[in-house]
Formats: C-alpha cells, structure tokens, sequence
C-alpha cells in the first residue's frame, strides 16, 4: 500500500464536505440580501430626496448634506464590507458546524483511527474554513463594488482610494481569519455543533458587553478607549477605516489578529492532540 | 507474524479502571473475537488499539510496528468500525464513500461504487443518509471500512440493527474476505452464537480483564455435549462414576449436578447405573453443546453487574 500525503487527502475531503453543505450557500444567499437591503435603503432614500424640490436655499442646503451622508453611508458599507455582509457571523455559525458535525457523526473517529494525523487533520479543517473566509470576502466586496456603482463614490474615487480598499480586502481577511481560528478552538474544546455555537455567541455577546461599559466608563471619565481596538474581535472596524492608520491603528489591526490567531490555534490544536476522542 | 499485540494495556477514567493490564495476540489471518459483557471494556481496547484513546500503560504493536507514526501508518492500512456508524448525514451513501475515501487517499470511483454494491447499497441512489434505516447505515458504514482494501479490521458491534438475513450476509462477507484474501479481524459481539460462527480464536474480556484467550478448538472442547445428572448424594455418586463407570472425563457442577463427556453409554444405562449402587437421581438429560452458556460461564457466570 502507498503512503499518502495525509493533508492533502484531509484538505480535499474537508473542501469537498464544506462544498456539499446546505449552509455555506445558505450563509451567500443570506449575506447577498443582507448587502441589498442596506444598500436598498440608501437607494430609496437618496431617490425620495432626489425627488423632493426644495422651498429655501438652507433646505437646499440640508437636502445636499443629507445626500452627501448618505452617499458616504454606501462608500462605508464598501469600505466595511466585511461588517456590511456580517461574515464573521456566518463564518462563525458554519465553522461551528463543519467541526462539531464532524465529531458528532463520528468522521474525525474514522480519519484518526485510520491512522490520519490529528495535526494534519486540524491544519486541513483551519485552511479549509480560511479558504472559505476568502470566498465569501471577495463575494462580499465584488457585491458591495457593484452596488456602490449605482450610486457613484461620494467623491472623486482616486488610486489612493482603491490601495486603501485592497487594504481593507486584506486586513478584514486577516481580521475574519482570526476569528475563524478563535471559534475553530472554541469547536474542538466544545466538539458539538451546539455547544460551540452556544459558547461563541454568549461568549462574543458577554465580550462587547464588558468592552462597551468599560469603554463608556473611560470615555465618561475623560481617558482614551483606543485600548480597546487591541481586544479580541475588535479588530474588523478598524480594518474599515478609508484613511490612513495611525500607528496604534496599524499595529492593532495587524498584530493583534496574528496573536488571538495563533493563541487560538495552540489551544484547538492542543485540545485535539491531547484528549481522548469518543 | 502477529496483526495486533497488546501488551499489558491499563487504562482508567476518573480513577475508574476500564482495562487493567490487558494483553492480546491477534495473529494475521485470524478472525479474533472479543467477547465481554458491557463496560467489560471491549471498547475501550479497540479505541486504544485504534489511537482513539491513549492507554496509561502499556504497548500496542499493529503488523510489528511500535511508535506513533508506525503506528499511523499501519492503521491507514485498517478497516474499521466503532460504537455507531461513521457517516456523514446531510450526504448520500455514494457522496459518503466519497468523502471518506479521499481522506484515507484511496479515491476510486468505480470501487466505491462496487463496494456499495457488495453490501447491497445502489451508489446511484440520492438519498441522503439521514433518511436511511439503522441496517443500511450498517451496511453503509461496512462499506466505508471495507475502503481501501485494508489488510485488517476492526469491528465494533458489526451487524447492530441488521435483520437476520443481513447478518447472515455481513457473516458471508466477512468469512469471504479473511478466506479469499487473507483480511485479518478483530470482532465485539454481544451475538454470542453469530460470533461463535464467525471467529477462530476469542478474548475474553470481564471487568477490564482478560479472562482467557482461547482458539476455536478450545471452544469446541467446552461446548461438547454431556449427559448432566442431578443426584441425591454426591460423594458416593462420585465413586459410582470412577469405580462402575470408569470416567475420568467429568465435571462437578453447582447443587449436587455431575456432567458426563463421554457419551459411550446412553442414559438409561447410566441410570441403572447409579440405580444399583443406590444413589437417587433427581434429573437425567443429555446437554448439548451451547456456546452461549460456555461464554457465559468463562466470563464468569450471570451475576449482576452491581456485584
């Protein structure tokens, strides 16, 4: 019998269980509504004020300023697309799944008693569900281009506009991949599709309540809240930003994913090497 | 050469011992039954043996090979099935064969396909493997360990769910693959009798021990049959079978029962027998051979498990 590259074999099978489930192309449907009901919005508000003739020039003045916003709401919606599509949710919700399924059907039992490699087997299952962050990332952007389109960039959309995007593609990449690898350790510790759904959801909720009230606390007393772009998931907002980063910026949307990323991957890989599989 | 060798294998829960020292030879060719009541830890030792679990103490070694990835490497030439079947539900039998022959890297369409039609399952049938009935999940999950064409098996409860005609078909295609091509197998049954047809050589498990170890011609010499004897007194009964009877092959029994081997003379002339010597006989039959009661008795006898 052949020795076989046991990754490639667990990437292959991993990409093609993620292609047959219902709910990846559930979650592109989801997303893609998503992305037209906001854009929608702005659509038909933008049309309403279209429409609307002014009586004064100050009410001219208004209706311009309210167009201009809501003209730079649907350059935020591309520049975020990330949050506009609510990835990191829909990324959370399937990877819980496609691991918790896995051991609750008994899939990872067969692979490791048929001699497959734990590590190979959980590096396959985090490239696959990246694979995927990327894929709903580029479907995410190209929906939200296409859609900001039909109105027209707020302003003059120039090269250094376009570098700040690609940026953004990438650091929101990098941001939701970070997120995937904390709920993909919050699967392998949970090892159900319920449990770790349970623990993702009520530990991101427990999370930005903590921030938020330490954050207004801060802010009431006068002290800076820029700490909180360093906590974990808060990184995907920043990565929204059409701007130039500040230094703090740069390095909490860049180092800080890496970190919560591989603290996360030590302890899911941890987790599924050292106990015992039922 | 020895397809699986435990040696010594310990292993406990919560300070709850579930294997203690158990050590087995597998040799390659065997059909090996593991028989045991349940929690006697048959499981435990197929997952230990399988790497689902680490044992505490103790050393596997599968086709001579030691180490993890030894190890690895000759359990991905290993069929199995454990406690419930392996499948992926949202798939179809054939979407399943295929998803699991590319992990183990033993991807081909038309073997899948004459797999799933060994254990009788149609690899055009788009049904998903939710709605099927717990016997053709069986057959779907035999079909997966048969993947690969593995030199071993491991089996865990095998025909749970399946009609008789499908564990006489499970039966025919397990006897043909170790005939045919020399597959080694490990088999757990709580099917005594099933068991009792299928295997060469059996483990008996009984509170995380190992009872006994014995071949199939060991078995046969137990389950023989004998004429059993229920008397009034025993000692003198026991000098009517040495002294008249000239019997060396015989068992004392629990409640005054004597069970005889040899089976030279019918049971009226054992009567008699004990009739002139004047030993009263409250029972005489003659017993046949019954493998269930043979493994029941070596794993101890029915008592409960509380005991």
């Amino acid at each position: 019998m052949i020795k076989t590259d046991g990754f490639a074999c667990a990437l292959k099978a991993d990409l093609f269980k993620l292609r047959k489930m219902k709910s990846v192309w559930i979650g592109l449907a989801v997303m893609f509504a998503l992305m037209l009901v906001l854009f929608s919005v702005c659509w038909i508000l933008i049309a309403i004020l279209n429409k609307m003739t002014p009586i004064d020039p100050s009410e001219a003045m208004e209706q311009q300023s309210t167009l201009f916003a809501l003209s730079q709401l649907c350059d935020t919606f591309l520049a975020s697309f990330s949050d506009t599509a609510s990835i990191s949710l829909f990324i959370a919700i399937i990877t819980c799944l496609f691991v918790g399924k896995d051991f609750s059907n008994g899939a990872v039992r067969l692979q490791v008693a048929r001699g497959a490699n734990r590590t190979q087997l959980f590096f396959s299952k985090w490239v696959t569900l990246s694979i995927l962050v990327v894929a709903y990332s580029a479907f995410a952007i190209l929906v939200c281009g296409i859609f900001t389109a039909f109105n027209g960039y707020s302003v003059q959309f120039t090269a250094q506009h376009f570098g700040w995007l690609v940026r953004n593609f990438f650091l929101q990449v990098l941001c939701n991949i970070s997120t995937m690898s904390i709920v993909l350790a919050i699967a392998y510790l949970c090892r159900s599709s319920g449990a770790s759904l349970g623990a993702t959801i009520g530990g991101a909720i427990a999370l930005s309540i903590v921030f938020g009230l330490v954050a207004s606390v801060g802010a009431l007393g006068g002290g800076s809240i820029e700490w909180i772009n360093f906590m974990p998931l808060e990184q995907t907002s920043i990565a929204g930003i059409m701007d130039k980063f500040t230094t703090s910026q740069l390095c909490a949307v860049i180092i800080m994913p890496i970190i919560y990323g591989a603290i996360a991957i030590t302890v899911g890989l941890l987790s599924f090497l050292k106990r015992d599989i039922k | 050469m020895n397809a699986i060798e435990t040696s010594k294998i310990s292993k406990s829960y919560h300070g709850h011992t579930v294997l203690d020292g158990v050590s087995i030879t597998v040799r390659e060719g065997e059909i090996y039954g593991l028989v045991g009541r349940n929690g006697a830890g048959k499981t435990t030792l197929i997952r230990s043996i399988l790497g689902l679990c680490k044992p505490d103490m103790g050393e596997i070694k599968i086709n001579g090979a030691l180490g993890k990835s030894a190890l690895e490497y000759e359990r991905s030439k290993i069929g199995t099935l454990i406690d419930s079947p392996a499948l992926i539900m949202h798939l179809s039998a054939m979407d399943n064969m295929k998803a699991f022959a590319q992990t183990f890297g033993r991807y081909d369409e038309a073997k899948l396909r004459e797999l799933l039609h060994t254990v009788g399952l149609n690899a055009d049938d788009n049904l998903k493997v939710k709605n099927f009935s717990l016997g053709m999940k069986q057959r779907l999950a035999i079909a997966i360990a048969l993947i690969g064409e593995p030199q071993i098996l491991i089996l865990d409860e095998p025909v749970n769910g399946l009609d008789p005609a499908g564990i006489f078909e499970v039966r025919e295609l397990l006897q043909q693959l170790n005939h045919d091509k020399g597959v080694t197998i490990l088999i757990s049954s709580h099917l005594l009798a099933e068991l009792g047809k299928l295997a060469n050589s059996y483990g008996i498990l009984e509170k995380g021990k190992l009872v006994k170890e014995l071949r199939s011609s060991d078995l046969d010499e137990l389950c023989r049959p004998y004429i059993k004897v229920v008397v009034g007194d025993l000692k003198v009964a026991l000098n009517v079978v040495v002294e008249n009877y000239h019997a060396h092959d015989f068992e004392i029994l629990p409640y005054n029962t004597l069970a005889l081997y040899d089976l030279s003379k019918d049971i009226p002339t054992v009567a008699d027998m004990f009739a002139k010597a004047n030993v009263p006989v409250m029972s005489i039959y003659q017993c046949e051979g019954d493998l269930e009661s043979t493994f029941i008795s070596l794993m101890g006898g029915l008592h409960n498990d509380q005991n």
